[in-house]
């Protein structure tokens, strides 16, 4: 067997329409896992999925702030998979809004599925019969905005750091039934979106971002190897932390 | 659409003084970058378009601003 095998594996991943969620998608299915791509824009999924390797995964689209519909979910889901062996929540929201501009509205709506659909696809996925009894993973996408702070980043920061200390407790309410639970965080990752507010940037503006991140910026497929890692029976001994993948920014005082 | 923006302008600089598109942002007492970065969160909010700090290279008044929001709402129709 290969380091990180995901052989029979069967793995829920939410935002798999781009950047990070599509890249772990793609990583999950040459590593031999089964995915389930969670996404609202359709078509997006179905460019993720022909970047994948094997066969037997689906394409759910969803909107997952709709909580009324995870019933529906994860019967669909494990009608065709069966037991489920990973969770990995990617979907979110980021909005940079400096505290005078950062309205209750704006607060809610990234607590809604930066939080509180995390917590209810774990509700689901932690039900009686979804995960495999013999072990299963969940991995929640924080930032390093959780413990890094900076203006204009307040409502996202609290999101984050929520997730953190989500990810501790369920960690040890979950580990009677060996399911792992953790978060990462990432740094600057040089997705679709982060490219695209690069292009609004000055060469000035986006060099101090870069300077911020020893090693430079990541790439999505940096961030997909820690999770693929993370959902990985090689991590088994790895609960209720919070792992960065920074290039170095933590690493700076 | 003019006064609107003028509202949004004046919440975030919290300034009781009249503002004018004529206005230098340079002069404007209130005017920083937290501010700079509140407008362009409110205008995203506003009207789903992105000001970013390449525009803010050819923008030296208000006016300036509200030409630059006119000019990206119109490429978007």
């Amino acid at each position: 067997m290969n380091f990180c095998d995901l052989t029979g594996k069967n793995i829920l991943v939410t935002g798999a329409s781009s950047g990070l969620g599509r890249a772990t998608s793609v990583l999950v299915s040459k590593l031999n896992g089964r995915v389930c791509l969670i996404g609202r824009n359709e078509a997006a999924l179905d460019e993720t999925l022909s970047m994948m390797e094997g066969a037997g995964h689906i394409i759910i689209s969803i909107d997952l702030c709709d909580y009324s519909r995870y019933d529906w979910l994860f019967g669909a889901v494990t009608a065709e998979f069966g037991m489920l062996h990973g969770l990995v929540h990617f979907a979110g929201v980021r909005k940079t809004l400096p505290v005078k501009v950062l309205k209750t509205e704006s607060l809610k709506q990234m607590l809604e599925i930066n939080l509180n659909a995390f917590l209810e696809l774990v509700r689901y996925f932690t039900r009686k019969h979804v995960p495999d009894p013999e072990g299963a993973a969940i991995v929640a996408v924080s930032s390093v905005s959780a413990l890094r702070g900076a203006p204009a980043m307040t409502g996202y920061a609290c999101t984050k750091a929520a997730l953190d200390g989500a990810v501790r407790s369920l960690a040890c309410e979950m580990a009677p039934r060996k399911i792992r639970v953790n978060s990462i965080a990432p740094g600057h990752v040089e997705t679709e979106m982060n490219v695209a507010v690069k292009n609004t940037l000055s060469v000035e503006a986006y060099n101090q971002i870069i300077q911020t991140h020893p090693l430079g910026t990541g790439q999505p497929t940096d961030v997909a190897n820690l999770v693929a890692f993370l959902l990985s029976d090689e991590a088994r001994w790895i609960t209720g932390t919070t792992i960065f993948i920074d290039g170095g920014f933590m690493a700076r005082s | 659409m003019e006064a609107r923006f003028i509202n949004m302008l004046c919440e975030v600089l919290e300034r009781d003084l009249p503002i004018d598109f004529d206005d230098s942002l340079d002069e404007l007492q209130e005017w920083d970058s937290l501010a700079a970065l509140s407008l362009i969160s409110m205008v995203d909010e506003e009207y789903g378009i992105n000001i970013g700090s390449k525009d803010f290279e050819n923008i030296n008044t208000v006016g300036d601003i509200y030409k630059c929001i006119q000019t990206k709402l119109d490429h978007r129709q």
